[in-house]
Formats: structure tokens, sequence, C-alpha cells
């Protein structure tokens, strides 16, 4: 059972993040980070180790607050306390490696904080039955075989684990996805799988946010790269201004002249 | 004959689709059940204590067997608990002796109603575990360390109370009937009963319920638990309350069945209660785990203590031949882990 | 993993295989208990299990001792069932709480078997409450009347005592201290003192010795056991008082054995537990064969001096005293 994502008038942007900062200690992670995301767009966030990626996104995730800074979510400024905040609007977050627990089985890990219930009186028990045949209707859909909804997640390869992440994120109707490296350590050809489940989910008017160290992957697949470095933006480009040479080169040798003053125009 | 490439006779090989839904025979099925491992420490601690003393079956037996554990069991039950969810409790044999004693003082030297005594016993033993979860989720000593001084602090308090010595309850208050003191069946007493009751509601809680379904997710990866709203915090707390409330449930069964309760009591329960759940097949790592597995855990512990008296072994065999079993039914549970993983 | 579940089923196999003939004999055999309440480790009852042991095979029969590794009464009561369970032909135990065995025992005798109870601190308490036949063990009370009555030759008419107790409240104690009391006081018509030291040596010291400068005439001293002796000994070794005062004391450790030997302490007594075990298996066994009905046994009648102690030391360390 899908939540359809309610249709925003379509000039107010999903998300919008103004002059985020965080501080670490005396560490500057972000520091005054302008990001709009837009419904239906997936954008590349991208840029060195250190950069303040995860950072970012944690914030937007609700996993930490910003320090100054506004976060603007459909036209309307949020705050958000926790993780169930972010999930409650629609934010789901799928990270590197802690997506879904192997040790429970994919139709636990699916329904994971946000378990479908029946009441007993004044208690509430699992509804199993529920689970796994949703469970089951979203393997089919992505197209993963396995011999029961009940198997362990560890029985599956990195690729179909990712799937499972993002199918849940779908299922559950979040507006907006973020995902957290979701292709390093995956074979091309899950890779390929994962870069489609995106665009799927693009088609379904989710907006996407992912992080990657592999520009080769976001580039085919995202709307819009934004690029970091060392807690600052420094590009914001949309696909077709740009090419992955030039990114890689920003990212290794920073931003040149010219290129800055085109984005100071459109940051 | 050329000696190069490969020879032509080769047959390609023939694996079976890896994931496909696949028929299983009935009785592998059954493999895939985590207490398979305990069931089966369980026949063959049976068939050895059977084959060397006959009586070892008879119905007087078996109701000692679970009488006794039941006071291990119902603190088995909450370490499984806490375990599952990535926790660890040393402190709950001083917490069951401190909340024997303090039951049995409220009545004895204060007079007190025994049913608002009892209630107030399990609110402290309660608080104890709450406690214990405060100081380690809060500062984030890990629960081994924090749990450990509890043990110490508790055990003095406990000796703290009547100085050392021992409580003994002559009247007969009915309180103690219920919790302990009377037989239903045989040589079976009520206790087994309370805790064969707290096996299924923990039972269902852990593997039917939502909060189940957090309990296995924060023991198995916390973040992740986290990041998906899961209130992770909130889970380990609650569960550390539990097995305090639980710890203390059990001196009070044994106030109930022995009548007395000395500060001195309880000293191995610790341990005992953490191998009856690895034995059941908790891991101990947490995230996975069964009640069930516990429930027989307890008995297969129970068993060896018995059993041991009943063929005349020496007094110190008890302790190398717990050792043994708790490692070979945990080497069994591994194996057997491997088959496990695609059910539940 | 297939070969893992088959070796278990071997084992199984070996183990059923080899217990058939031991359960076969077993059964013809009679079997007795005697469960303590503590065991295993400590040195006291290590000798209380010899005493078990030899009366088995002097007798002939299964006699088996059991004790939980720390001290705790519900394992012992969970021991004293599983024996009851066994079909045990006599179960000896020793009770430290009253209210705890009242209900075991009961259970015991109205089965058949017969119970006696071996190194309890008030017996004759118990008496009343409790179904045992008979009392194997030391009577606090009449050892330390013993103890005086030993020492009565060496003491004046009228002549004044101190016994000195290291554990105030201790019901055994008080017992050992009670009977001294009556025995100076009704033979001698002398005084007794009772006096404090706690369980700490150098306090001890302190409080013997300002007592002995009040009290320049005290004939004797009495301790009730090794944390009164060792102090009590020191004491009279660094103020040069050994033949000026009489010492006797009580439990055998060797702080006092060698006091003894050394002239320092007159004598000690010796609980003798070694009889706690076999005279406990010899009453059960007699009772379960001729329905002979046991007697209580003092056990507590040992006196060791000064020409029996190089042998008891000897014994001590073979494992009897």
């Amino acid at each position: 059972m899908e939540k359809m994502t309610s249709p925003a008038p379509s000039h107010v942007p999903v998300i919008e993040g103004i002059k985020l900062c965080k501080w670490f200690g005396r560490v500057a992670a972000l520091k005054d980070v302008d990001i709009t995301i837009e419904r239906g767009e997936v954008v590349g966030l991208v840029g060195d180790n250190g950069a303040g990626k995860s950072t970012l996104i944690k914030i937007l995730s609700g996993v930490h607050r910003p320090d100054s800074g506004e976060l603007w979510f459909e036209g309307k400024k949020v705050e958000l306390d926790s993780p169930r905040d972010a999930r409650k609007l629609g934010i789901e977050t799928v990270y590197q490696d802690l997506a879904l627990v192997e040790t429970m089985s994919i139709a636990r890990n699916f329904f994971l904080g946000a378990e479908p219930k029946i009441r007993f009186g004044f208690f509430n028990l699992l509804d199993g039955r529920k689970m796994r045949q949703a469970t089951e209707k979203m393997l089919r859909d992505i197209g993963i075989t396995v011999r029961s909804a009940h198997q362990e997640v560890s029985t599956l390869s990195g690729g179909e684990r990712q799937a499972i992440a993002i199918g849940r994120t779908m299922h559950f109707g979040g507006k907006v996805l973020i995902l957290d490296e979701p292709t390093s350590a995956l074979s091309v050809h899950e890779t390929n799988k994962v870069l489609s489940y995106i665009d799927e989910a693009r088609n379904r008017g989710l907006s996407v946010i992912f992080i990657t160290h592999n520009l080769y992957h976001v580039y085919p697949v995202a709307d819009k790269i934004i690029v970091l470095e060392h807690g600052r933006k420094v590009g914001d480009f949309r696909k077709e201004e740009t090419s992955v040479e030039e990114l890689i080169d920003i990212i290794v040798h920073g931003i040149r002249g010219d290129r800055r003053a085109v984005n100071n125009a459109s940051g | 004959m050329d000696g190069q490439g490969p020879s032509p006779v080769l047959e390609s090989c023939t694996t079976p689709e890896p994931n496909a839904l696949q028929k299983h025979p009935f009785w592998r099925s059954l493999l895939h059940h985590r207490e398979i491992g305990v069931a089966c420490a369980l026949v063959v601690v049976f068939t050895v204590f059977f084959s060397m003393q006959r009586h070892f079956l008879s119905a007087g037996t078996l109701g000692d067997i679970v009488t006794v554990a039941a006071e291990l069991g119902v603190v088995a039950v909450g370490a499984s608990f806490l375990m599952i969810s990535g926790e660890m409790d040393l402190s709950v044999g001083s917490n069951f002796a401190f909340s024997g004693m303090l039951l049995a003082m409220l009545i004895t030297e204060y007079n007190w109603n025994p049913i608002l005594a009892f209630i107030v016993a399990l609110a402290c033993s309660a608080g104890i575990g709450a406690l214990n979860g405060l100081i380690t989720l809060s500062i984030g000593i890990p629960s081994f360390i924090t749990t450990l001084g509890a043990m110490m602090f508790w055990r003095g308090v406990a000796l703290y109370l009547t100085q050392g010595w021992p409580i003994s309850i002559f009247e007969d208050i009915p309180l103690l009937r219920w919790l302990g003191g009377s037989k239903v069946f045989a040589t079976v007493h009520i206790s087994a009963v309370w805790w064969l009751i707290i096996g299924i509601i923990f039972w269902i809680i852990l593997q039917k319920t939502p909060y189940g379904n957090w309990v296995f997710a924060t023991g198995g990866k916390r973040g992740a638990a986290r990041a998906l709203g899961v209130p992770d915090f909130k889970v380990k707390l609650i569960n550390f309350t539990l097995i305090g409330l639980l710890a203390g449930l059990g001196g009070c069964f044994q106030l109930g069945r022995m009548g007395s309760m000395s500060p001195v009591w309880g000293q191995d329960l610790a341990l005992e209660a953490i191998a009856a759940s690895v034995v059941g097949g908790n891991a101990l790592t947490g995230g996975v785990g069964t009640i069930l597995g516990t429930l027989l855990g307890a008995i297969t512990m129970a068993s060896i203590r018995i059993g041991l008296v009943m063929i005349g072994a020496p007094a110190y065999w008890y302790m190398s031949f717990v050792g043994f079993i708790v490692v070979a039914a945990v080497a069994l549970n591994v194996k057997l882990g491997e088959v496990i993983s695609w059910k539940k | 993993m297939k070969r893992f579940v088959g070796l278990l089923l071997v084992l199984s196999l070996v183990f059923v295989l080899g217990g058939i003939p031991v359960s076969v004999a077993a059964a013809d055999e009679m079997t007795f208990y005697v469960i303590a309440h503590t065991g295993p480790g400590d040195p006291f009852w290590a000798v209380v299990q010899k005493g078990v042991q030899d009366a088995g095979k002097v007798l002939g029969v299964r006699a088996i001792f059991q004790g939980p590794a720390g001290y705790n009464v519900p394992e012992q009561v969970n021991m004293f069932k599983a024996a009851m369970e066994a079909k045990a032909d006599g179960i000896a135990t020793s009770i430290s709480d009253a209210r705890a065995w009242a209900e075991p025992i009961a259970e015991a005798r109205s089965r058949g078997i017969p119970v006696v109870a071996i190194n309890c601190q008030e017996p004759d308490e118990l008496r009343g409450t409790i179904p045992y036949m008979a009392y194997i063990g030391m009577n606090e009370y009449e050892a330390g009347k013993m103890v005086a009555y030993r020492l009565l030759p060496k003491l004046e008419k009228g002549a004044r005592v101190v016994v000195a107790i290291h554990q105030a409240g201790h019901v055994g104690l008080e017992a050992r201290a009670k009977g001294i009391t009556e025995v100076i006081t009704e033979e001698l018509g002398g005084t007794v003192d009772k006096l404090d030291i706690t369980q700490d040596a150098t306090q001890a010291i302190g409080i013997l010795r300002s007592y002995l400068k009040a009290n320049p005439d005290t004939a004797a001293i009495f301790t009730l056991g090794p944390l009164g002796a060792i102090p009590t000994i020191k004491m009279i070794k660094d103020d040069g008082l050994k033949d000026k005062i009489l010492f006797a004391s009580f439990d055998l450790d060797s702080n006092t054995i060698q006091a003894i030997k050394e002239g320092i302490c007159i004598g000690t007594v010796d609980q003798q537990q070694y009889l706690q075990g076999f005279m406990a298996v010899v009453e059960l066994y007699l009772n379960a064969k001729f329905k002979l009905d046991p007697a209580d046994y003092d056990t507590g009648r040992g006196w060791v001096t000064q020409e029996t102690a190089e042998i008891v030391e000897l014994l001590v360390e073979q494992g009897y005293r």
C-alpha cells in the first residue's frame, strides 16, 4: 500500500536548507550551506572525504540539529529533533551500513519502526500476515527471489539489501529519499539495478539525494549535482551544465575563478 | 593428447538455484528453529542420567526439576530479553537476595501487610534494574561494568539489612504460599506455574509484538534501529527494569518456597541465568534469541543439578558438567545458526 | 554439522551402554546420602566427606557426600529432594535454617526414609519442629562444659577466669561460653567474665591486656576458636605469660596445635567431624537394615593435648581430623 506523494505547489521546493552550519567542537563540519531540492528531483552530493556530505544529510534526516540556519519542508519551517520526526514528514534515509539489521528477517526489517498492528484489548500485536504479504509483494516488484520473507537479511547480497532498503522507503510513502553511498561495494550488475531503482523513485514523484564518491554513478541518474569542500558548498550544477571530468577536477583541485563567479550567481 | 586446455569430458556443474522457493522435507524445517540446540542438549542430559538412575524420569523428579528451574528460569527469561537487546546484567543475584530480604523484613520486623510489602519489594527490584539502565545508557559505561558494581553494592546492602543474618518467617502467610510455598501437583511448586506464565507472556512480547521487533533490532544493530526511529534508549531502559523486576520476583519465589531468606544466597545466579540463556540459543552479543529456548535452558541446568545428585556423583562435578554442557550446547547452536538463517 | 550431531549421538550411546551396568548394580546396593550446607573446597567438610566414604567402604554400601559450592540452603534443599527422588535408603543433613528444612525432612520421613541431622548449631531447639531421628555432631554447650572440667583440677576454688568471645551473639560460641561459665561457677564457685574481643587481632590483644591489668589474679583464659586463639597466643608469648596463666581453646588450626606443642596452650576441643560423616552413615545403615533406632552422638568430645598434638597434626594433614 503506497501512499501517494501529496502534490505540493510546483514552485515550492520539497526541502530547502538555508545557511546551515554545524560545529563539532572546534571543527566546522558545515559552513553556510544552502541546498534546494525540488519535487521529483535527483540530487547527487559529492566531494572528497571530510567535505561534510554525511553531516549535511544527517541534518536533513533528523540525526543532528544544525547549530545555525533553517530547514524548510514543503514551504514550512521545520525543526527535526530525531529521525522519527524526519520519517513522519516523509524523509526516509538509507545509510550505508545502518539500513538493515542482518540478524532479522526481511519482513521484520521491512516494517521496522512502522510495524503493522492488530489491537488486542489494550496491547498491540504484530500483524504477521500483513507483514509477510507486503514483503513478498515488494520482493516480487523489485525482482528478488527468496525462499521466504522470513529469511534472514544476512543471506542476501549487498545489492539486494540496498534494493530492499530503497523499496522500504518507497513503500512507506516517503517524499524524500536520502541515500548514503548506495553503490559502493556493489557489483556492476547490482549498481545498475540500484540506479534504476533511483530512477523509478523519481518516476513516482520522490525526490532523491544521494552521496557518492563515484561520479560515474551519479552523473547518469542525477538532475543536479552539489559539490562540498571542507564544509562549504563549492558547486551547484545542473547536469547539463557540467561533465564528469569537470566535477572530478573541481573536487581534486578546488574550484577555479570563472566557475566560482557562476556559482555565486546561481547558488 | 596435448595436455593443454580443458578435458572435453568435463561436465558442467549443476548448482541448484540459490534462492529459489523450495520445498523442504519436514524434518529439515525443524532444524530451522533456534531451540533445536537446547532440545538436543536436554535429550542428551536426560538420556545420560536416566541410563544411570532409573528414578530420574519419575514424576517426583521431574516436578523437582521444574520447581528448581523456576527460580533460575524467571531470572533467565529477563536475562535473555535484555541480552537480545544487547546488554547484560550481572547484578541479578544481589537484586534477588536484596528483594527477598526486603520482603521478609517488611513482613516480620515491621509487620507490614504482606501484599503491600510484596509490591514495595518488586518496586525496589525494578528500581535497581532501572538504575542500572540509567547509569549504563546515560553515562555510556558498558553494562558489564555497571552491573558488576551494582552486584557488589546491592549485595552489601542486603548484608547490611540484617548484619548478615538470615530471616525466617514461621507464620503461615498466604502470600508466601501463593508465591512458592504451596504445591500444585506432586512435587511441583506453584512458582513453576508462575514461571511458565511469565515465559509465555515474554514469548508473546518478543515474537508477536512491535516492541519485540524493536528489541531484536536494538540488539541486532542499534544504529540501524535508531535511524529508523526505534527508541533504542527506551527499549534498553525498559529491558533493564524488567530484568530487575524478574530478579526480585525470583527472590520472592524463593522466600515463598523456603520460608527463609539469607543475604548470601543467589551468588551464582547471574552467570547461571546467562548460561541458561546461551544454552537456550540466545546470542551473547544480542540480536537473536528465543524465550522457549531459555525455558528449556533453565530446565537443562536444573536437570543437571538434580541428576548429578541422583547418580551419586561427587559434589564438585556439577561445575565441570555444567561447563561442558554450556560449551557443547553453544557450539551446537552456532552450527545450527548457519542453517537457521533463512527462517525468522 | 551432520558429523557433529553424529558425535553427540555416539557419546550418548556410550553413556547409555556404559551406564546400564552401573544402574543395575546400583539398584541392589543400599545408598546413603550425607548433605552439608557447603562442601567442595572447604577443608572442614573434606574431613566429613572422608568419614562418609570410609563408612561406605566398611559397610559395603554406597555412601555419597554432597554439598553446594558455597553456603546456600536452597541448593542444599534441592539436593536433599533429589536424594529423596533417588529413593535413598537414608539421608543425613546439616540443618542451618529451621524454617527451610521443616517441610523437606517431614516429607522424607513420611516416605519412610530415615533422616539424621549433623553439624547443627542448636540441635535441641530444632528437635521440636523438625522430625529428624537423631543428632550427630558437636554439642557446643556440652563442649564448653567439657573444657571447663578438663581445666578444673588445675584451678583453685573461687578462681577467676575469662572467656574471650570473638563474635558476640554467635549462637554456637555463646553456647560454648555458657557451658564454661556454668561449670566454673557451680563447681568452683569461681568468677567468670565474658569478654568481647572482636574479630580484629590487634584490638583483641589490647582488650585482653587491659583486662589482665585490671584483674592480675586471672587464672585462665578460654578462647572459643582460632580467631580468639591467635591473638591470645601472641599476647602470651609477647608478655611472657606462658606458665603464669592457663589457656584452652576450641577447634583445630595450625596455630593452636603449635601452641599446644609449645606448652602455651593446654588443649583444644576437636569437633571430630570425621565422626559426623562416618557415624551418620552407620546409624542410617543400621536403621535402614535392622530398624535400629538411631541415637544422638556427641562428636565434640575430642580433646587435644601436648601428648597427642603431634599425631593429630599428622592426621589433619591426612584429612582425618
